[in-house]
């Protein structure tokens, strides 16, 4: 009686498992649990997530208004390639040859502008660095990113950590993916908006500043009063 | 002595020959990786220097504002009838951008895109009367399309990193958001948001 029991309960937990197995495998729920996780948007999000950017929005809606060809796809797909054999067996990016830095550089830049996207070195106040005369170790360098009539889209603000062959690998392959994301978004025809996003920040220190300003004047108009007052006196008695 | 004289020749060519072979190799080495080098900078140089031409022209969606807006460009005007408002609005919503008015946040849908709008702008400048917005109250966001007629159906104050408000909808919606407390000194910690829903918009040829 107890194996019959056993067993039947056996059999019906087997066949509750067999349907879950099989509903999971339908074609439709996978379908539907795919576009809620991984849609190209939400792919290309992540990708510029990767670039540690101070924002992603605008580059967000500025590539998905670059059409690449064919060949400019393939080149930079090439340069990414390129760029993992010479990557992959550094355990450190300075101990690569002079040339492999210098054509790490060139494919950055080639892939940037195959973007349609410029770059500009600037120092932590925004202002261009020239390599000549740039003195490391002064001031902090950040790469911002302007699209193809100079509007500024986002800044990078690399560090050390940045020049870890992972992380530099992380980075390059994230652009190619974030490619590969647009290429499948272009196919629609429509701007695809951002999944989901940070609230813009509309916080300003205006205020703040205004009153700093406020409590200055009124802070210095007080000590004026005292001011003025032993100014007078002391003038008195000379006029006498 | 003809063998000693042979004998020193060799000596001769193995003294000479395996300084001069290395010199060679040394050279062979610096042409070939100097070379590498030299082809590098100048690619560089190339790649820093040479002005791209794109193959494709800019893309044009095929909806309305077929050309994506450029940072700071202005989109038309927000009006709220019911405070006597009248706000600029344009494009982005970063710091030099909401000096100019209310901002589009550049990751969202636009007006006539038949997605959720989402715009931005200061508490102390051109969001400052949103407080006084009452549900019910109509917004209308003025395009070079036409009329957008919005209503204010919901107020919500969340957390400045909220991430639940500002999604992607597939339906025509307008969200406001701002800074909150509205009296706060310092960087307000939340945010103000105002709901709406779509009441008439133009029609749009694509």
């Amino acid at each position: 009686m107890l194996l019959k029991n056993k067993l039947k309960k056996g059999l019906r937990i087997t066949a509750l498992s067999l349907g879950i197995t099989a509903v999971s495998a339908w074609p439709m729920t996978t379908a539907m649990a795919d576009s809620s996780a991984d849609t190209p948007a939400q792919q290309l999000v992540d990708s510029l997530n990767v670039m540690k950017l101070d924002h992603v929005d605008y580059l967000y809606a500025y590539l998905q208004s670059v059409e690449l060809s064919e060949n400019e796809y393939s080149q930079i797909k090439d340069n990414t390639g390129r760029a993992n054999q010479i990557i992959r067996n550094t355990s450190s990016i300075d101990s690569l040859p002079n040339s492999a830095k210098l054509e790490l550089l060139r494919i950055f830049m080639d892939n940037i502008k195959l973007l349609q996207l410029d770059a500009r070195m600037v120092d932590d106040f925004g202002n261009e660095i020239n390599i000549l005369n740039y003195e490391p170790g002064t001031t902090g360098v950040k790469i911002q990113l302007l699209d193809r009539d100079g509007n500024l889209l986002a800044i990078m603000d690399p560090t050390r950590e940045d020049l870890s062959p992972e992380v530099l690998l992380g980075k390059i392959n994230a652009l190619l993916e974030a490619v590969e994301a647009l290429r499948e978004m272009s196919e629609t025809g429509v701007f695809v908006p951002m999944p989901a996003a940070e609230l813009p920040n509309t916080a300003t220190a205006l205020p703040n500043m205004i009153m700093l300003g406020g409590l200055l004047i009124a802070i210095g108009g007080t000590a004026l009063i005292p001011a003025v007052a032993v100014s007078r006196k002391s003038k008195k008695p000379a006029e006498a | 002595m003809k063998k000693k004289r042979k004998r020193r020749k060799v000596w001769k060519w193995i003294l000479f020959g395996i300084p001069i072979s290395i010199i060679i190799l040394g050279v062979g080495i610096v042409g070939f990786f100097g070379m590498d080098l030299t082809k590098q900078s100048v690619m560089l140089a190339r790649s820093a220097t040479a002005e791209y031409e794109p193959e494709m022209p800019p893309k044009k969606f095929k909806q309305a504002w077929p050309e994506l807006p450029a940072p700071g460009e202005s989109l038309g005007e927000l009006n709220f009838p019911s405070l006597d408002l009248a706000v600029p609005v344009v494009q982005g919503t970063h710091d030099e951008e909401l000096k100019k008015g209310a901002g589009h946040f550049a990751g969202s849908a636009l007006p006539g895109q038949g997605g959720h709008v989402l715009l931005s702008g200061h508490r102390d400048t051109v969001f400052t009367k949103l407080q006084h917005l009452k549900e019910g109250d109509q917004v209308t966001f003025k395009t070079e399309y036409g009329d957008f007629v919005y209503e204010a159906v919901k107020f919500e104050i969340v957390p400045a990193d909220d991430m639940t408000v500002n999604v992607a909808k597939d339906y025509e919606a307008l969200t406001l958001t701002t800074c909150y407390p509205f009296d706060f000194i310092g960087d307000a910690p939340d945010r103000y948001i105002v709901y709406t829903k779509l009441v008439s918009m133009p029609e749009i040829d694509t």
